[in-house]
């Protein structure tokens, strides 16, 4: 099957054949038809391969392996596979509460309008720091602002396992207005705990 | 019949801008890397971009027989 991956590379490759055609015989272009051949080959087939590319380029660093490859990220990698139920992020990774060629990109996008666009602006900024800026150390990386229970209620709320704990149902309210913060008020606060990877147990992963 | 000298030359840096920046894009495409990104955007995009504006140009300023 063809994959849209594949597909952009198709576009490109025959708009570069059609390039290379057009440059050796710009006489081509005399005849009605060659002029059409110049519209598409210069024009039409470009535009689309950059609308193409760069959608191709938005949909591939929601991937796992994208957000990781930068050296930075690698203890937040490596936190995906802490041995222990308390660590928030390990959990949802490893049990598939997220998708775990998505995983960062699920818990860290808005689930707001233009939730996706306000993402991919602070990755864009990661990258220009990461060149530009002064990097900090993996263990001095904050977030932006406090983490947003909205994020979490996405797909925890009305879900059985949220809704039938007492806890969570006494404070319901609280958690939805983003009163009491699911991961900064004492309840889920191991989250990806890079400082202390050197002390935890490892799973392996799935066979 | 043959186009103009300088509707040619138009058309070979068009072609030129065109063909540089495809093959930008298509190296970013085929590397996973937020700098592929950037590439891509930054140098890819333009590239294409002032292929095509050049094409335009050469389209708007051919002169009439």
């Amino acid at each position: 099957m063809i994959t849209p991956n594949t597909l952009t590379v198709l576009i490109i490759g025959l708009s570069l054949v059609l390039v290379i055609l057009l440059a050796a015989r710009p006489s081509l272009t005399t005849t009605r038809e060659g002029k059409i051949l110049a519209f598409f080959a210069l024009f039409l087939l470009p535009l689309l391969c950059s609308v193409v590319g760069f959608s191709d380029h938005m949909e591939h660093s929601k991937q796992t392996s994208f957000c990781l490859s930068c050296h930075i990220m690698e203890p937040f990698g490596k936190s995906l596979y802490v041995d222990d139920p308390r660590y928030i992020a390990a959990a949802h990774f490893q049990n598939h509460r997220v998708p775990g060629d998505q995983a960062c990109y699920t818990c860290h996008t808005d689930y707001a309008l233009y939730g996706g666009i306000r993402a991919k602006w602070r990755g864009l900024h990661h990258v220009w720091v990461q060149y530009f800026g002064n990097p900090p150390a993996p263990e001095g990386i904050r977030l932006y602002s406090l983490y947003n229970n909205r994020e979490c209620l996405h797909c925890h709320l009305g879900a059985r396992s949220f809704e039938e704990s007492p806890i969570h149902s006494a404070l319901r309210d609280s958690l939805v207005s983003n009163e009491t913060s699911c991961v900064s008020s004492g309840c889920h606060d191991t989250v990806h705990n890079v400082v202390r990877l050197g002390a935890v147990k490892f799973w392996k992963g799935a066979p | 019949m043959t186009p103009s000298p300088v509707m040619e030359r138009r058309l070979r840096v068009s072609a030129a801008f065109v063909f540089l920046g495809l093959i930008v894009e298509l190296t970013a495409l085929r590397w996973s890397h937020p700098t592929a990104f950037l590439v891509f955007a930054f140098a890819g995009i333009p590239l294409v971009g002032a292929g095509i504006v050049v094409f335009l140009y050469s389209l708007v300023s051919m002169k009439e027989k």
